[in-house]
């Protein structure tokens, strides 16, 4: 009876701590108008073209982001897995090399590298969008390899691979049909990290595109000048950005990776 | 000529050398068990026939065919492994049919072929399960099934019944040695359970150190090994220390054994006499070799009844079959056992 009491107070306060700033912003949302509750924040916030589009900017972003350690991290990873064990601690270090290095100090280093001949991505948009993916990557890329690190060490991957070349298979299809959905659970945990860090990155979007393009860098503008739309605003991303997360979940639903073998 | 051929396969990692020398011919259709202990190079010699290891030095031919730099996708070798190895992803039926389906055949050929391998282990109502929701038995089952599917030219197994309990394990074990009879698949299996290799093998390699010890029957392997090894390895044996008193005779303790075989070593040398405890019996007049000594202990096995007699300080053990119009031996007794002279091996180093 009284850990079950203990239980359910410490759910309750951990509730209250992640959700008492949301309510508070989203009442805070619907005083526009003084004295009542009212839509107008949101009315005026659906009613800027940028809002919409400096969202699904930061959506795309972040998708390609995802997409790219995907493509970057799992090959890297199985072959270290497999074949280079003992390089496994200096691939490590440096995927956990951008924890201490400050985003700012990141785009100036691009800025300084790429921002002149002959290397001049910012001079076209499409080098600058690729800077800003890039950035993204580096960002992202501790919590990509932690979670798909964990997913290869939860399967026996050797074996796997193995029991996959003794039937014919190529590497292609191993990472498509064997490995890649045995750590899917895994990727998605860590696509669904870099989706926030991605949505909510504001130095490199700042630096590199200016205040309207991405989405953090749109509500810190907003932000500036107004009081109840960046509320609204808050609100409606954490909406958007669950929405896509659920989207996400149930594109990796049914995964049965829970691993058979000897018990 | 040999089906396959495995010749001066060498394997070394580093400075550390896993097989030393390794050379076998295994006839088509023919059942071989690498028998031996932890480390001794049988998985190594496994691993480099299915292509996951690459010899140092040395050939592994196939049907004519040298091998040895053949990507393991490429060889048409089917490998069931310790660990299963099915893909937690895939059903039952998915499973089986992976190999097929990245060989390129019809989805109607794979269905067919995949109800062909279901039936073959009984598992026809299984298809739609996943590996999880199989017992280890079950697993196993569908891993052979898997591995047959694409009718491959050698099937490789290694300890698949190692991680199974002992009834499931006797049960299976059946199985696949009647599944390969019935497919004719030449076949490997690395054990290091000696019951095991004698109960499905038309031959065992004995391996110690990466290298072959005695290849032989399992019958040949049992009652005539060539080494210390060997013997000790392969049932339990009784070594005794003695003392070369003719060409056909040994002294232990006070007795004089006789010897069928030759012994090489000069009169007076001291050798090592090897003799299974089920080939000691109680004495009779009729039987020449002859040990007394004092009951130390004394273990019902059911069948058997194991007792371990102390003989000038050695300690014999002797297994008698369980009869039960006779009463056991008690501890402190005395007891004269004896055996044929033709059982009693001089043991080489």
């Amino acid at each position: 009876m009284m850990r079950r009491f203990w239980s359910w107070l410490w759910v309750s306060l951990g509730v209250l701590y992640f959700f008492l700033p949301i309510y508070a912003t989203f009442v805070f949302s619907l005083k526009a108008k003084k004295g009542i509750f009212s839509l107008i924040a949101y009315d005026k916030v659906f009613a800027d073209p940028r809002f919409g589009a400096s969202f699904l900017f930061s959506t795309q972003m972040a998708l390609l982001t995802i997409l790219c350690c995907m493509l970057l991290l799992i090959p890297t990873l199985t072959v270290l897995h497999l074949f280079l064990r003992r390089l496994r601690p200096i691939v490590e270090f440096v995927a956990l090399v951008p924890f201490v290095i400050p985003s700012v100090v990141l785009v100036f280093g691009y800025l300084r590298l790429f921002a002149r001949p002959p290397l001049s991505f910012t001079n076209s948009t499409l080098g600058t969008y690729a800077l800003l993916l890039a950035g993204y990557i580096v960002l992202s890329m501790p919590y990509m390899y932690r979670s798909i690190d964990a997913g290869l060490r939860a399967i026996d991957l050797r074996t796997l691979v193995e029991a996959s070349q003794s039937l014919g298979a190529g590497w292609v299809t191993i990472f498509v049909r064997v490995i890649f959905p045995n750590i899917r659970v895994a990727v998605l945990n860590g696509s669904f990290v870099t989706f926030a860090i991605v949505i909510g990155e504001l130095t490199l979007a700042t630096f590199l595109l200016g205040n309207s393009v991405a989405f953090a860098p749109y509500l810190a503008d907003i932000g500036r000048a107004r009081a109840y739309e960046p509320a609204a605003i808050t609100v409606l991303s954490l909406l958007l950005t669950w929405g896509v997360v659920i989207i996400m979940q149930l594109l990796g639903r049914n995964t049965t990776a829970t691993m058979a073998g000897p018990r | 000529m040999s089906f396959l051929a495995l010749q001066g396969i060498r394997k070394q990692f580093g400075a550390t050398v896993a097989v030393a020398q390794f050379d076998l011919e295994i006839a088509r259709g023919e059942f071989v068990s690498f028998l031996g202990p932890s480390g001794c190079g049988k998985t190594t010699t496994l691993r480099m026939v299915a292509g996951f290891e690459q010899p140092t030095a040395g050939k592994i031919i196939l049907d004519g065919v040298d091998i040895s730099m053949t990507p393991p996708n490429k060889r048409n070798i089917g490998m069931v492994f310790q660990s299963y190895a099915l893909f937690p992803n895939m059903t039952v039926a998915e499973n089986i049919g992976f190999g097929l389906m990245v060989s390129g055949r019809t989805k109607a050929k794979i269905d067919a072929r995949v109800r062909e391998m279901l039936d073959l282990i009984a598992m026809s109502e299984y298809t739609t399960r996943y590996p999880y929701q199989l017992s280890g038995g079950q697993q196993q089952r569908v891993a052979l099934a898997r591995a047959l599917a694409l009718q491959p030219q050698v099937l490789l197994l290694d300890e698949p019944l190692s991680a199974l309990d002992a009834q499931i394990r006797e049960n299976l074990r059946q199985e696949i040695r009647e599944i390969q009879r019935r497919l004719g698949i030449t076949t490997i299996y690395v054990t290091h359970d000696q019951q095991e290799a004698m109960a499905l093998s038309d031959r065992i390699v004995v391996m110690s150190h990466g290298r072959v010890a005695q290849v032989g029957a399992p019958n040949e392997i049992y009652n005539t090994p060539r080494t210390r090894f060997v013997a000790s390895f392969v049932g339990t044996l009784n070594i005794l220390s003695a003392t070369v008193v003719a060409p056909h005779q040994v002294r232990i303790g006070d007795a004089v054994w006789q010897v069928a075989d030759a012994i090489t070593q000069p009169i007076g040398s001291s050798v090592e006499c090897a003799v299974r405890p089920e080939l000691l019996r109680m004495a009779t007049p009729d039987l020449h070799n002859q040990l007394t000594g004092t009951v130390q202990d004394v273990v019902f096995l059911g069948a058997t009844v194991r007792v371990t007699l102390l003989v000038a300080g050695q300690r014999v053990l002797v297994d008698l079959f369980n009869d039960a119009t006779h009463a056991i031996p008690h501890v402190d007794a005395t007891m004269t056992v004896a055996c044929d002279p033709r059982t009693v091996l001089v043991l080489a180093e």
